[in-house]
């Protein structure tokens, strides 16, 4: 008995760890108390755990990322701290290597991922004019395959062990003989079971995009940050079976023996590089490309000018679509490839600057002669451009291969790619979660604390990785968990500390700011709060069910704009009975019972795992032969709602915002 | 429910379309999934290790009934959609039972081919090249499995 549950204990403990899982066990009990005491398991049932509906999926993607953020952000801190000085004893070379692993997959995959994936969720049908996703139960079977994927990667730490070969997982590292935990099991598995969930997030979206826009929506009339989601769907379906059979050939040698990243018997652990990137690669576009369609969104509005080069954001996206499978190898332009594959690599690398630049340029003309308004989203906009051009121009001197020998595994890397994907994705999301927020809410989030939180994440930003430029170009390795004081690293590190803390301040005030604004902002003082541009804003915040009452028709890129400009009829014909998906509790208890066969095979437990494999079959199977139809939201009740919803906007002035 | 005649039956419906097209998409995936499977077993294919090569195992005489199977079903399929579009229901009914039939040909002759390959020394963990054989090999078989239960 004692051994079976010996298999749970983490192998490295210290009281971090105890003082974690015990924390967790009160949380876990504090949460199931609290939602009993306040007798909310039916509403959380009824109205979150069974919803379809895209708004709601949405709101659950985006709490779930910023709760993920503050783990990764845990993470940032332990590292920082460590290294703050030379030779400190915070924590020991293990721990360090599991922190900065889970850092990397928290962040990327369960931070960045579901973010972005949030906000086209409330967005997306909103600014297509669609009543929902064109899948919406698949669509929250995406939604819990990613909560309880990133569940099961998080609970590594407390039960089993964590991952510890970082988050690229290279081979033989990553391999039963050097990494002896469960840790890369867990690594394999989880985000295996959260893959799944995005791959479909991709189809529903393309599906969505391109077959259930408002009518006189051309493809060339769709609003910008649509265009980037298209796009960015399109790279998720093409590169995200690369990473499911990557990872199915890993959890395939650590649990079964076979061969493919071995040293031995024919076994190519090169083969695994290459794998991880040609999926690695284009995901780094998959939260980047987002990102530019909220900026040109956001520049866009607050600027008060149309976006510039319109025709020309597009094509660039499609190229640097293309171009982002073409790169992978300037991942590892160390590890032994001849001088012909590395030049061809870096010429594919540096060809990436050209579409980007194009829309650097865009955006600044975009800005060129507008009424520029610094609102929060705006801020985060201005600061992105110069801070992400750092990020792009270190970006190229580490493209090029044989100065890459000289960067390669420094912290320079470390600073390059924190200089992209933070303004590049961390400010974006964040910028977009201010924006849309009143659209969500009925209110906005206040100015004044979102202003706080915008200037020492921005600033501390920079004194936390520019640094790390320079002690990289002087030589210090990434991924060491300390160094000598002869090195001089000392004082550089620890300015990077205190800049880690001016971030974790800075996100602190964000939530600070969700939950005074939740208390005291003022609610419904307008529909448009931004006076914005696309369709999304012409309906009510917070939006009905069924998002239009009447499907809008389209005649260009800013169908909104035109109408309180132009005085163009955005709704025309009269109310009719909408159709909606019905709610289902089978996505959640197929997601829960993936969790429990994804832990099973964790821990090689067959038999468990034979069960609950047998119990996702019986979920498809019921699936299939289930019959349902949806419902009707009939005419009195559409009317009755919006109303309710004029009447409100009407106390307090008018539906646009001059 | 509103309903297009002019087309074909499955798709008369908007929320049919939207599955197609969706479908459409989900075969995209596949493509991008099953190219990597190959990619990893040509680039595996000469790394034996001390396992036996393709020459040593490769038996022409199973993969030709394998291949004449899944394509006739791949044919009988096609005649039961057809058959559906006319409404004829016992002919679509016929032309699925030959085609699971053929299904669970192909899986029994494949079994037969992995029992094959591990009694002669050809099993899973034995080298790169048979690792990778397998799973592009199996992989295919458990799409199979899985549109034969999904077809019942």
């Amino acid at each position: 008995m004692k051994e079976y549950f010996s298999r749970f204990a983490v192998p490295h403990s210290e009281p971090m760890i105890v003082m974690s899982q015990i924390a967790i066990v009160v949380v876990c009990i504090a949460i199931v108390a609290g939602v009993t005491y306040f007798k909310k398991w039916g509403y959380l049932w009824k109205e979150w755990l069974t919803t379809v509906d895209h708004k709601k999926i949405g709101i659950m993607y985006i709490l779930s990322a910023l709760l993920m953020l503050f783990r990764g952000g845990a993470d940032a801190l332990l590292m920082r701290a460590q290294t703050s000085m030379p030779a400190n004893g915070l924590l020991d070379g293990q721990h360090y290597n599991e922190i900065f692993t889970t850092h990397g997959v928290v962040m990327i995959l369960f931070m960045a991922m579901p973010f972005v994936i949030g906000l086209m969720n409330v967005v997306i049908p909103l600014q297509i004019g669609a009543r929902d996703v064109a899948f919406p139960r698949l669509n929250a079977l995406s939604f819990w395959l990613f909560f309880f994927g990133a569940m099961l990667f998080n609970i590594s730490f407390v039960v089993g062990g964590s991952p510890d070969a970082g988050w690229t997982a290279y081979f033989p590292l990553a391999s039963n003989d050097f990494s002896t935990s469960v840790g890369m099991n867990y690594y394999a598995i989880a985000i295996q079971i959260a893959g799944i969930g995005t791959l479909m997030t991709g189809i529903n979206f393309i599906t969505t995009i391109l077959k259930m826009r408002a009518p006189g929506m051309k493809l060339m009339k769709m609003p910008m940050f649509t265009w980037s989601i298209l796009i960015t769907n399109v790279i998720i379906v093409f590169a995200f079976p690369v990473l499911t059979v990557a990872l199915a050939l890993m959890t395939m040698d650590r649990l079964f023996g076979t061969q493919f990243f071995t040293m031995a018997n024919g076994g190519m652990d090169m083969l695994w590089a290459n794998l991880f990137w040609v999926w690695g690669h284009p995901e780094v576009y998959i939260v980047v490309l987002p990102a530019f369609g909220i900026y040109s969104e956001i520049i866009s509005t607050f600027a008060r000018r149309n976006l510039y080069g319109y025709k020309s954001m597009v094509y660039s996206m499609v190229a640097i679509s293309a171009l982002s499978f073409l790169v992978w190898a300037h991942h590892f332009y160390t590890m032994g490839h001849g001088v012909m594959v590395n030049g061809i690599f870096s010429v594919t690398t540096m060809a990436i600057a050209v579409p980007t630049g194009v829309k650097m340029f865009n955006w600044l003309l975009t800005l060129y002669k507008g009424k520029i308004e610094f609102k929060v989203p705006m801020l985060w906009a201005m600061a992105f451009i110069p801070i992400f051009l750092i990020g792009g121009v270190t970006g190229v001197m580490l493209a090029m291969a044989s100065a890459d020998y000289q960067y390669h595994n420094t912290m320079f890397l470390v600073a390059h790619f924190h200089y992209v994907l933070i303004p590049g994705t961390v400010f974006a999301v964040l910028a977009g979660f201010t924006y849309w927020w009143p659209k969500i809410f009925g209110f906005s989030l206040s100015e004044k604390i979102g202003k706080w939180s915008f200037w020492f994440i921005a600033i501390s930003f920079n004194v936390t990785f520019f640094p790390m430029f320079i002690t990289g170009l002087n030589g210090q390795a990434r991924r060491m968990y300390t160094y000598s004081e002869s090195t001089g690293f000392g004082p550089l590190n620890f300015l990077s500390f205190i800049g880690a803390i001016g971030m974790a301040i800075g996100f602190a005030l964000i939530v600070y700011n969700i939950y005074w604004s939740t208390r005291y902002a003022p609610r419904h003082v307008t529909e448009d709060p931004w006076n914005a541009r696309s369709l999304e804003w012409a309906t009510h915040s917070p939006v009905p069910a069924y998002n239009f009452a009447i499907t809008p028709t389209v005649e260009s890129t800013q169908a909104f704009w035109d109408a309180k400009e132009e005085g163009k009829e955005l709704f025309r014909g009269k109310y009719e009975p909408i159709h909606m998906p019905s709610n289902s509790g089978l996505p959640f208890i197929m997601s829960v019972i993936f969790f429990v066969f994804g832990f099973s095979m964790v821990f090689g437990m067959w038999i468990p795992a034979i069960i609950s494999a047998l119990g996702i079959f019986a979920c498809m199977a019921y699936r299939s032969f289930e019959k349902d139809h949806g419902y009707h939201i009939s005419v009195e009740e559409i009317m009755e709602t919006e109303k309710k919803c004029e009447v409100l906007s009407h106390e307090n002035g008018p539906l646009t915002a001059k | 429910m509103k309903m297009d005649h002019s087309l074909p039956s499955e798709y008369s419906t908007e929320q049919n379309r939207l599955k197609i097209f969706g479908f459409w998409i989900f075969l995209g995936a596949e493509i991008a999934l099953f190219a990597t499977l190959f990619a990893t077993y040509f680039t595996l294919v000469n790394r034996t290790g001390n396992g036996p090569s393709g020459h040593d195992i490769f038996e022409l005489t199973p993969v030709l009934i394998e291949t004449i199977v899944l394509l006739t079903s791949s044919f009988t399929i096609g005649l039961a959609i057809n058959a559906m579009r006319l409404n004829n229901k016992k002919a679509m009914m016929g032309f699925l039972v030959i085609t699971l039939l053929l299904g669970l040909g192909f899986l029994g002759v494949e079994i037969f081919e992995f029992t094959h390959y591990v009694e002669i020394g050809a099993g899973l963990t034995v080298s790169a090249f048979t690792s990778g054989l397998l799973t592009l090999l199996g992989t295919h078989g458990i799409h199979v499995t899985l549109g034969f239960f999904w077809d019942l």
